[in-house]
Order: C-alpha cells, then structure tokens, then sequence
C-alpha cells in the first residue's frame, strides 16, 4: 500500500468507528427514541457510508456483510415502528461484525452468511404490507448493489464538492452519467423510489453556463425528475434529442434533488467543531509539560540551596517567589488541560455494557434493570480502555451470580427485576466506580468453603470481610456450574490486576440477601502526585499523599514491643507497626536502627477496616512528583508503582503501602505483621 | 556519537584516533571495557553515550547485578553492574556506558574503564556473535551482546529474588 493510501485507510478506519459508535448509540436509544424513521435513516445511512468506502481499500468481506446489512435495513425504513428488540439486536449484531472486520483490516473471520436474516424481515414486513411484500423485498436485495453503488457515487461527489457545477462536471467528465445510466437501466430504473435514494439530504443540482448539458445527462436527470428525486426548479430548455450536447441555455438550470422529506440530520444541538489528533502528539506535548515541571523543582531548588547567599538581595528572592509561584501555576493549568484532551467520558463503555445486560437477560430469563450514572464523568482514555473489561467482568459477575432467578426473588419478598446500578464519581483526586446489584449477596461462609476445596490457603482469615477476599485469588470461581458468561475463575483476579496496572484499587461490600456493591478507585490523574518522601535507611523513597492518612512524630517509649513486634497505642487500638528499615534498603543501613532512636515518624495508613504504621525515619518533604513510564529492564517490584525525579535531579521510587503490605505479609513466615 | 568522541579525545587513550590516516566506519569501530578483571568488546552503534560515574538510586530490594537507576536527561535508565568494580585501584576511569537497545530501550553498564578501538580486520567478519574471542593488542577481549549479555542477567537476578 502507498504511504497516502495508508493516510487514507486511517483517515477510513477513524471516520468509520465514528460513524460506528454513533449508530451503536442510536441502536442502544431505539426504543426510546420519539423519531424513529429518522433514527433507522441513521442507522442506514451509517451503514451505507461504511459499505460505500470500504471497497475503495479493497475490504470484500466488510463490504458484503455491510452491503447485507444495508439490503436487511432498506425495507425496515418503511415502518420504522416495527423495528423491535429482536431487530435492533439483530442490527447490533450484525455491527459487532462490521466492527469487528474493521479492527481486524478485513480479516477476521465472521460469519457472513445470514441465514436469519430474513425471516426477520418477512415476519416483519407481513404484517404491516401483506403477501406481495415479499416480491419487492427480493427485488431490491437481489438489485441493491447497484443501487448502492450508485448511491455512494453522488454521496462522494457531493461529500467533495460544494460547487454544484464540479458535481456535475465529474459526472459528465468520468463518464458518471453514463455509468449511473447503464446501471440503473439494468435493473430498470422504475423500481427505484424515493425510499432508495440518500435521504434527507436536500442538494441542489445546478447546471452552470458554461458546461453544456448531455443528453444522457438530461435523460438521467429526467428520469430522476419521474420518479421524484429532483424537482427542477428551473426547468432546462428542451433537449434536442438527435445532437450529443445540449446547447445551454441562458438561464441556470436548478434541480432540487429532494429525497427522503426530513431536515438534515444536525439539526439538533449546534456542534463545537472538533480536530483529531493522533495520541502521539498529546503524550509528546505532555512529555515536554512534565520535562518543564521537573526544571521547575530543580530551579526551585538551585535558589534554595543558595537561598544564604541570595537573601542579601532581599528584593531578588521576593521577585523570585513571585514568578516562581506564577510558572508553577501556569505549568499545572497547562498539564490539566493538555491532560483533558486525553479525556473522554464514560458513555461509550455504558452504552456496550447495556448491550451485554439486555443479551445476557434474553438468554437467562432473568429480569434486570440496567441503571447508570454519571456517563459524562471525563477519564483518561488509558484508564477508559483499561476499565471496559474489568466492568465487564463485574457486571457479568452481578448478573450471573448476584441477581437471582424471578421466582427466587419473588419468593423472598423482592421485584422480579433485579437492579443492578453502575455508577462513576470523582471524588478528591479519585474516580470512584461502583457496580452494585440487589442480588443474594456474597456469603462468606459459601466463600471459605470454595477456597478450602480449591486448595487455597485460608489459614488467614479470621473475619468474614477477609474471606470475601478471597474471590479475587486468582483461580477462584464461585459458579457451581460454568456458564457462558461467568464462572471461568479468571474473573476476579483479572479484574484486580488490571485495576492495580493503573493505580488503582477494588473492593467489595456485601450482604447476605441484599446485595454487592464492587468499587473501583482509581487515580484521576495519572501523571502528577503530590508525594510524600521519607528517609528510610538513609535512602529516599516517595508514597502518594493519598494513601497516608496521618503522619505522626513518635517518641520511642510510646511503642510497645510484644513478641518481636511493636505496638503503638492510639485511642486504646494498639496499631501494629511495620519498621520499613527492616524490609527496604537493608544493604544501606547504618549502625543506628531505627529501633534504638529516640525518635522515629510513623505514617498511618489503612489496610481494609484497620491501621497500620509504617516506621520510617524521618519526612524528607512533601513535592509533587512527576511519575515516569517505568523504564524495561528493571526488575520486578511489587510494591513500587513508579519512578520519578526528584527535584535534586536524582531518581526515586514511589511505592503503594498497600502492596508493601501485601508483599511482606506473603513474605514473612513469622507472620511480623499480623495481629 | 560526538559526546562519545569527546569523552574518548578527553581520555587521550586512541591512538587511532591521532593518525587520522584510516578512514572508520560503525562496522570496524568497537568500544571495549573492562569490568573488574575481565575485558569485553562490543559494537559501537549500541552505545549511545559515555558517562561519568554518578550515584545510582538503588532498588529498595537489593539483587545482585542491577544496581539501580539513574536520571539522564529526563529519561530513567536502569544501571547494572555485572561484575565488581568497587575494589578497582583505578576508580578515576569508572565510567557509565549508556547502550541504547530495540524500542529506545535505555540501559547502563557500570565499567572500570572504557575505550574505543579500530579493528581493521574485523571489516569483513561483521557476523561476530556472542561469546567470540578477539585479540586485540595481544589481548583476548570476549565479544558480547549487550541486549542477550543483559537478558541473561536480568533472569537470573529476578531468578534469586
């Protein structure tokens, strides 16, 4: 392929999911929507542009299964208030597959013929035009692909000129006319009627004065004038029909070809004109915002360490302060809204999750009510691919194990529908997503027992909340029996880890007969942290602000020591505290343990429902930190969740207390942190 | 490359270099260094820059031969030290080799000392692979891969952990 056909097909593939995701929405409003002849024109306006474009790249498969599609939709324009569930299912169906195609440059293999297709249709068409009904439809699908090449020709001239004399023009000069002419003449042209055509679109053909016309041309166009698809508005003079070109007359000739009766589309609500911007140039524009935070801190600490020998010009440092405060600022605006043109909002992923809830309630014969809240809640585009499927998971899960049959649920005092809520909040720096269902709840018990027959060590849990837990080991399943959808025991845990892959945190609330509420934290922003670097064996090392609640200065005789463990005591808890100095940066430390300070700090941090302290030696200061890709080739960390640099310029590692914690809980064998 | 010329003209250690009679090209021109005791030569267009030493901000969890990361420019890049240079008498000659491998993936290999060589007769045998002995000025130097040098190294580090 050349380099600009590779420009094109991009161009292609994007203005193609566009066009998709649009006809997903309006596929997923149907049966809400007031006007639905003009929603079904969508849809096969959508479809037609797809089907018209991709045989320019050569997509066969694509071509046909869109062509197939457009065939089925055709008839269904007649009576748009037929177009059911069933249809719209069959229509999203068939979209998966367009989409599908698409991704896969053609490739992938679906499922072409459709058998069931057109029992659809008749069924539906029957009942509203009776027995002949079935001739027109074989007619048109049989005949339809010359319809629809005709069709995408005058979309394309009129998609690419504005000037109705070059439309016109391309037509007389590519030979157009004639094609259109042989085409049409061979399935005769009497059959097209208005419904055929690209409608709602009302162009004006104009016949300047300076090309004459051809008489194929006016034939053509007369033609189209019989069956209604232009009006002339000024009638051409008389065509002499013996000569090639017509003379043209003085005054222009207007044809209005008047389709379909509707208004364009855009009616709606006036649109902020968009631009697309490959992804690159965003992170590049970003890497260079991040790069100028970074000289920031570094200049900010140059003044600083000279702040003695500066301060005898008073007059430089407060000049200095203020710019300084005014660049930071500016930086951080800049960073947010560059950050912003990641962002896209949640919308999408609900739309396609209401999708799998109506399929999956067709196929169980459960009764669900989908809610959700808070689609236009903006996330970062990394963080909205990352979540699809982790809610996927968790909905799926809802469904299948949470939401219990109609009659369960009646018989214990509940609607038949069960109800499962999606919702999506920022709250502080965090987007909180919850996925909550009013199903039977997670019993704990049930949980144990599972883990127990799965091998799994339980020796652990002392609480209920704990076991709960335990469904996000990997390997876990819970479902007796495997369905389709769930119960493959790689949910959970693939929920978990790819939650984490981003920062972020799950956690689950459940009761027995009432329900499950799953929530997904995550960071909204992904890029710059206010921090928290301490000193731990004399080596640096940052934790996000947000996962501290509290620092505390101790003095050593608050802490007690039980069993080689040390206590301390807040608000009568004693509070297990964890001495970093013994799991991190053993190698550098000095003779002085933290142990036999008088002094040491302790960061509290929570773990599930209870405290913990980590023990460090001291708070080196409190910055926002630029977090870094984490770079190939280093060794594998669990507790650290990034790198950045540190105003000195030198490297430091951010870790997640509630790793540490994990990681040392799994590693110690003398068990030093628990209770 | 002109920071790396710079740092070798600094050295004065080239010979070559000062009878610029030899007309070189990448595909005769080789770095060597020496970790500890041992020598070790290696391609020239890997190697993106020759940095002094500098402190390493080292894992929290220590492993045996990657030491740390340091900040160049902006860019993290993980350090490793696959053989002990602490008790080199000459530490005035340590230096920080910075490869460059596949998908401007970054690395450094801390050496006692570094050089850049001209080895006319390796023109032709450009097909030298891991492990292949050279001689140069009498001496054997071991040719290594530095992205194959380090898998290995990054495997049995993660190995121990």
């Amino acid at each position: 392929m050349l380099e600009e056909d590779d420009e094109l097909f991009g161009e292609f593939l994007e203005e193609c999911t566009d066009t998709i995701s649009k006809l997903y929405e309006t596929l997923d409003d149907y049966q809400g929507l007031e006007d639905k002849e003009e929603a079904i024109n969508r849809i096969f306006r959508g479809v037609h542009t797809i089907k018209g474009s991709c045989i320019m790249f050569g997509m066969i498969r694509l071509h046909e299964v869109s062509h197939n599609l457009e065939s089925y939709i055709t008839p269904l324009r007649d009576s748009p208030e037929k177009v059911d569930a069933e249809i719209v299912d069959y229509i999203t169906h068939e979209m998966d597959k367009i989409s599908t195609l698409l991704q896969s440059g053609d490739e992938a293999s679906v499922e072409i013929a459709t058998d069931s297709q057109p029992s659809i249709v008749e069924e539906k068409v029957e009942e509203d035009q009776g027995d002949d009904s079935d001739a027109f439809i074989a007619t048109i699908s049989s005949k339809s692909q010359y319809f629809g090449d005709y069709i995408t020709m005058f979309d394309d001239l009129f998609k690419h000129y504005n000037n109705k004399d070059a439309v016109l023009f391309e037509l007389e000069g590519n030979g157009g006319f004639e094609k259109i002419l042989q085409k049409t003449e061979k399935f005769g042209i009497e059959h097209l009627n208005s419904a055929d055509l690209p409608n709602q679109r009302t162009a004006h053909l104009m016949h300047g004065t300076t090309s004459p016309l051809s008489r194929e041309a006016y034939e053509l166009l007369r033609k189209f004038e019989e069956m209604k698809i232009i009006t002339w508005i000024i009638k051409p003079e008389d065509v002499p029909s013996a000569s090639e070109k017509v003379p043209v007359p003085q005054k222009t000739s207007v044809a209005e070809v008047q389709t379909a009766a509707e208004p364009p589309t855009q009616k709606d609500q006036p649109r902020q004109e968009l631009i697309r911007v490959p992804e690159d140039r965003i992170n590049q524009a970003l890497d260079n915002i991040w790069e100028l935070f970074l000289i920031r801190n570094q200049l900010s600490y140059l003044i600083n360490t000279n702040y003695k020998w500066l301060n005898k010009n008073p007059e430089f440092i407060r000049s200095w302060e203020l710019l300084d405060s005014t660049f930071e600022g500016n930086i951080t605006e800049l960073e947010s809204r560059t950050m912003r043109m990641r962002m896209s909002s949640l919308k999408n992923i609900y739309s396609r999750l209401s999708k799998i809830v109506r399929s999956y309630t067709r196929e169980s014969g459960k009764k669900i009510i989908f809610k959700t809240e808070g689609d236009k809640t903006e996330l970062d585009k990394k963080v909205i691919d990352m979540l699809y499927d982790p809610l996927v998971h968790l909905i799926r899960n809802s469904m299948d194990h949470g939401v219990e049959s109609p009659e369960e649920r009646e018989a214990s005092g509940k609607p038949a529908e069960g109800i499962i809520h999606v919702d999506a909040k920022v709250i502080g720096s965090e987007v909180v997503i919850t996925v909550a269902d009013d199903g039977k709840g997670i019993d704990p018990k049930k949980v144990l027992a599972h883990a127990n027959k799965k091998g799994l060590d339980t020796s652990w849990i002392k609480t209920d909340e704990e076991a709960i837990k335990l469904i996000f080991t990997p390997g876990f399943s819970t479902a007796e029996q495997v369905s389709a959808v769930s119960g493959r025991g790689v949910g959970m845990d693939a929920v978990i880890s790819s939650v984490q892959s981003v920062g972020g945190e799950v956690d689950v609330e459940t009761n027995l007969g009432i329900g499950s509420t799953f929530k997904i934290s995550l960071p909204l922003s992904m890029s710059v942290v206010s921090a928290l670097v301490m000193n731990v064996n004399s080596c640096k090392i940052a934790c996000a602000t947000s996962a501290i609640i509290e620092t505390k200065r101790l003095n050593f005789s608050e802490l007690k020591m039980n069993s080689g463990e040390l206590y301390y005591l807040d608000h009568e808890t004693h509070i297990p505290c964890i001495q970093l100095d013994k799991h991190i940066y053993v190698e550098h430390a000095k003779d002085n343990p933290l142990v036999k300070k008088s002094e040491v700090h302790a960061c509290m941090i929570e773990v599930g429902s209870r405290k913990i302290a980590l023990l460090i030696d001291s708070i080196d200061d409190y910055s926002n930190l630029v977090i870094k890709p984490m770079p190939k080739k280093i060794p594998s960390l669990p507790f650290v969740t990034g790198v950045s640099i540190l105003a000195t310029g030198s490297p430091i590692f951010i870790f997640s207390p509630h790793k540490m914690i994990n990681e040392f809980q799994s590693n110690s064998s003398s068990g030093a942190i628990h209770e | 490359m002109n920071e790396i010329s710079e740092i070798f003209s600094q050295q004065k250690m080239n010979n070559e270099e000062n009878q610029s009679v030899v007309i070189m090209d990448s595909t005769n021109v080789f770095i060597t260094f020496k970790i500890g005791d041992n020598a070790y030569i290696s391609k020239i267009e890997q190697v993106k820059e020759v940095l002094e030493h500098r402190d390493v901000t080292p894992y929290p969890i220590p492993f045996s031969t990657q030491k740390g990361i340091i900040n160049l420019r902006g860019s993290i890049v993980p350090i490793f030290e696959i053989e002990n240079t602490t008790n080199n008498n000459n530490q005035e000659n340590k230096r920080m080799v910075i490869f460059e491998l596949e998908e401007r993936t970054m690395v450094g290999l801390i050496c006692s000392s570094v050089k850049r060589i001209y080895i006319p007769e390796l023109t032709e045998k450009s097909t030298l692979t891991n492990g292949d002995v050279v001689t140069f000025e009498g001496e054997p130097i071991k040719f290594v891969d530095i992205s194959t040098l380090l898998e290995t190294e990054v495997e049995s580090d993660n190995a121990i952990q």
